[in-house]
């Protein structure tokens, strides 16, 4: 992995991911440290894409870490790096099925692209088509007996 | 976790392989009383329930998160992911991570002065938004052990897409030297599933004090009943 240029939420160096936290009004509630390992661009784009993904997934981490505070687990710090978060923006392109790739597939079907629209040379389609969204419905596991 | 499909319209495998380990998976029809009472009982009895269906999809089957709040027995997070955002004209359009990478301006600053372009990872706002949702579920069920109450927590495709460039813009041009694909070697890990053997992305957050639990299940759509498995099994 990059294994440089760590960044931390403690030290001020994570602007964005504080931000986050803030906005969920998780702010105090996190008494752990969380650490970014290395910064964009990791990939051709104008767009931050390694940090986003990782911004996203340490906000995940940082909620989960509060809820493990606040049933009386030891506060736990939380570290990435951001070639994982590159990764976690594709996750679909590492799936494997009994050795061969299973990809969805979904860049190579035709429709999904963007196409100029005509006699409108600024204006420009895009379709797309995938399967329909569905429900998911979750209960927590009954609350562990105290502890003494 | 309790995934409810519809029995007629499935995802296809490679979906399946890529999102559902660790989940329990039940069929329910929702155009009949009796699957819809069954629905019903579950969100009751639930701390989240996750839709990420239209608007009016959810109306149709009594499935918002009034109702839902309503009939609750101890609060509920209700999660609600859209494509353009829960108000204004575009809030009952449909869309997928690419529609809203067009949509938000992020496909035209990817062209960078010529044609758009999507991610050079094909996807951004499912995943963003997706880890967004998880984090939000568990800020509000945070809340939720705190307060009481119960809380809906609003995603869209497109506002995560303009959150990314609200993280600001890079010089493209100083890149030469920048990968064009993702090409780093990842880190996976392999369940043995009726299935046979599914690989994916191992977990990218690394927690001291603290062990996460791994999953071992997998299993194909309706293999489970449409009731919480500690009162099946």
């Amino acid at each position: 992995m990059t294994g440089k240029g760590a960044r931390s939420l403690g030290r001020g160096e994570l602007e964005p991911l504080a931000d986050l936290i803030g906005q969920l009004e998780l702010t105090g509630h996190f008494s752990g440290d969380a650490v970014m390992y290395g910064s964009d661009p990791v990939i051709r784009s104008p767009h931050r894409l390694g940090e986003a993904s990782c911004t996203a997934l340490l906000l995940a981490g940082v909620a989960g870490a509060a809820i493990w505070e606040v049933r009386g687990g030891t506060p736990a710090g939380i570290s990435m790096d951001i070639i994982h978060g590159l990764h976690h923006l594709h996750p679909t392109h590492y799936v494997g099925h009994s050795g061969y790739p299973s990809s969805v597939g979904a860049e190579c079907v035709a429709v999904n692209g963007i196409f100029q629209a005509p006699q409108r040379p600024h204006a420009r389609r895009v379709r797309s088509r995938g399967a329909p969204h569905q429900f998911a419905v979750v209960r927590r596991h009954p609350r562990p007996a105290p502890r003494r | 976790m309790l995934h409810i499909s519809s029995p007629w319209f499935a995802d296809t495998l490679a979906q399946h392989l890529g999102v559902d380990a660790g989940k329990y998976d039940a069929y329910l029809d929702l155009r009949y009383e009796k699957d819809m009472a069954a629905m019903r009982q579950l969100a009751a009895t639930a701390d989240v329930f996750a839709s990420t269906y239209r608007p009016a999809v959810n109306e149709r089957f009594g499935l918002l998160p009034e109702q839902l709040a309503a009939a609750s027995e101890r609060g509920i997070v209700y999660m609600s992911a859209s494509a353009y955002g829960h108000s204004g004209p575009w809030q009952d359009r449909p869309g997928f991570d690419q529609n809203a990478q067009v949509a938000s301006g992020f496909a035209m600053a990817e062209g960078q002065g010529g044609p758009p372009k999507f991610s050079p990872v094909f996807y951004l706002a499912d995943l963003i938004t997706g880890y967004f949702a998880a984090a939000g579920v568990m800020a509000a069920l945070h809340r939720r052990a705190v307060e009481g109450g119960s809380y809906q927590v609003k995603l869209s495709l497109a506002r995560s897409a303009m959150w990314v460039q609200e993280l600001g813009l890079l010089d493209a041009a100083a890149q030469a030297e920048v990968p064009e694909t993702d090409s780093y070697p990842a880190e996976t890990v392999s369940i043995d599933t009726a299935y046979g053997t599914v690989t994916s992305l191992a977990p990218p957050l690394t927690f001291t004090n603290l062990t996460l639990p791994a999953t071992d299940r997998l299993v194909p759509y309706g293999a489970d009943p449409p009731s919480w498995p500690s009162e099946t099994s």
